[in-house]
């Protein structure tokens, strides 16, 4: 653990290192500017459809990118003859870049909406939505090479896990949609607000829980295959 | 130290194997070069050796463990020089080397001094991205050093580098030797490998077809000949048996009677050794016609 906890700290200097923590920042202010130009504050809907893409969308896209710098600069094969393990340099990535979304996410949701909400919901739905992106980040740049074979993959990823949007802003209210863990994220966000019934806790919890243990399982796996052993 | 048995390696999307069947064994203290030109099947072994790959046949003996059921502790003893360089571009050497010393159990006291031994000393606290190939091999070299590991494997150690700061690495590999670690080199640099090796091994197409000291090696082809070159009015050279060379007459009398520029033996380079017993050239896949 004390290893781990050591990685986490430098990854997070080769992260601020490498801009991502500026972007990561750039981003947000973005947002929250938008948000505020086009006058909607008390907007909950659209707060929460700008602040869930940070923890997803961006974390998938963080995630590749700092996998093709270490490709890119071969760290990677200089790491794996090391006594690290595998799980302590995909868990670092993992906390590291959790911490910057927590970070953001809550400075964007302190500057846009103020600080009476639901900060257990908010956590969760932040954390665990992170994570399950980090590691589909993970799956998705495996057998990459190039930042221009990732900026195709990217919406290959995103695009059915945005699906669930349409439910959220009632354009729809189809089942199938809670096939995509981004439907509970949307929940756990929803929670943070107003109140969501038993059935939506339950599910959002666990099915975000499990889909998080079935990308972890592919992403341990293509990482170990694709990106250690360069298969 | 290292006991290689019936080494057989097949990368899952090639038909044939790669490493053919090889064995030998390497002693504690001992400088062992791997020669062969690129796609020889040199790296494939070292790649099976640091655990990069792992789905062999054969049996791997490595510090008295089964290299199989060696676990992440293996890489407490061994230290790795890959032949490009890899470091986090956005940090310093200093915080390369300092990042990277957090997974051993043995870390470095003081880095400037490791540092200043390969001439980086003044630039541990510049970003590597500012380094130029040879600073960033030399930075290679001192990570793979830092952790006072038991065996190191060296891919081409001096790629890249002037002569000045090649000489400081070959000068700190046979220190390593000196403190009786042992070192395991692929390299395709023949002067390299005569300078350091105890023993060397001739590896083509996955087979090693040979296995001996430099000095036994050169021996096996070179001609029991003396080349003089001398001045009588233009420059002349004549070669001498070395068999009753005191007694030769006219070598006698050349040196006797003339200005001698130069006397050499004429032994085979490492580098004839190894085109006549494979046929090939160690800079490229091409046979030898």
């Amino acid at each position: 653990m004390k290893t781990l906890f050591k990685m986490v700290i430098w990854d997070l200097k080769i992260q601020a290192r490498n801009q991502i923590i500026t972007v990561a920042l750039i981003i947000a202010a973005v947002y929250t500017a938008i948000f505020f130009l086009l006058g909607l504050r008390g907007n909950d809907k659209i707060l929460i459809a700008l602040i869930f893409s940070d923890p997803t969308f961006m974390g998938f896209i963080f995630t590749g990118v700092l996998v093709l710098f270490e490709k890119s600069s071969n760290t990677l094969q200089a790491l794996v003859v090391t006594p690290v393990k595998s799980w302590q340099y995909f868990y670092s990535k993992a906390i590291s870049l959790t911490i910057i979304s927590l970070i953001v996410c809550f400075a964007m949701i302190f500057a846009s909406h103020g600080f009476r909400f639901n900060y257990f919901y908010f956590l969760s739905a932040t954390f665990l939505s992170s994570l399950l992106f980090i590691f589909l980040g993970f799956i998705g740049v495996a057998k990459i090479k190039t930042f221009n074979q990732y900026i195709i993959v990217i919406p290959l990823f995103i695009a059915p896990f945005s699906l669930p949007y349409l439910n959220f802003f009632g354009l729809t209210n189809s089942p199938w949609l809670y096939l995509f863990p981004t439907q509970a994220s949307f929940f756990l966000f929803e929670g943070s607000f107003c109140k969501i019934t038993s059935f939506e806790i339950i599910y959002s919890f666990g099915y975000i829980i499990l889909a998080i243990g079935v990308t972890h399982y592919f992403a341990n796996r293509l990482f170990k295959k694709y990106i250690i052993r360069g298969e | 130290m290292i006991e290689v048995k019936n080494l057989v390696y097949r990368y899952p999307k090639n038909k044939g194997a790669t490493v053919k069947d090889i064995s030998f064994s390497i002693d504690k203290g001992e400088i062992f070069g791997f020669l062969g030109p690129s796609g020889a099947g040199k790296s494939t072994t070292q790649k099976i050796l640091i655990k990069l790959l792992t789905n062999y046949l054969g049996e791997i003996t490595i510090l008295g463990h089964n290299h199989k059921k060696s676990d992440s502790g293996y890489f407490n003893q061994i230290g790795v020089c890959f032949e490009l360089p890899n470091h986090y571009l956005k940090l310093t050497a200093l915080e390369n080397l300092k990042y990277f010393a957090e997974f051993y159990r043995q870390k470095p006291v003081d880095f400037i001094p490791l540092l200043e031994r390969v001439g980086l000393a003044k630039d541990a606290d510049t970003k590597v991205e500012k380094f130029s190939k040879g600073m960033k091999m030399r930075l290679n070299f001192v990570r793979s050093v830092m952790h006072n590991p038991d065996i190191l494997f060296l891919d081409e150690p001096t790629s890249g580098m002037d002569p000045v700061n090649a000489r400081k690495i070959k000068d700190i590999i046979l220190e390593q030797k000196q403190l009786g670690k042992t070192v395991f080199i692929t390299t395709h640099n023949m002067h390299d490998a005569d300078e350091l090796c105890d023993r060397i091994a001739f590896i083509v197409e996955g087979e090693l077809k040979i296995i001996d000291s430099p000095k036994n090696i050169k021996q096996m082809g070179g001609k029991r000949v003396v080349q003089v070159e001398y001045e009588n009015g233009i420059i002349e050279s004549q070669e001498f048996l070395m068999e009753g060379l005191a007694d030769n007459l006219d070598f006698l009398d050349i040196l006797r009677k003339n200005h001698i520029r130069s006397i050499h033996s004429k032994e085979a380079s490492l580098e004839d050794i190894f085109i006549q017993v494979t046929g090939k050239n160690l800079l490229s896949h091409e046979n030898i016609v």
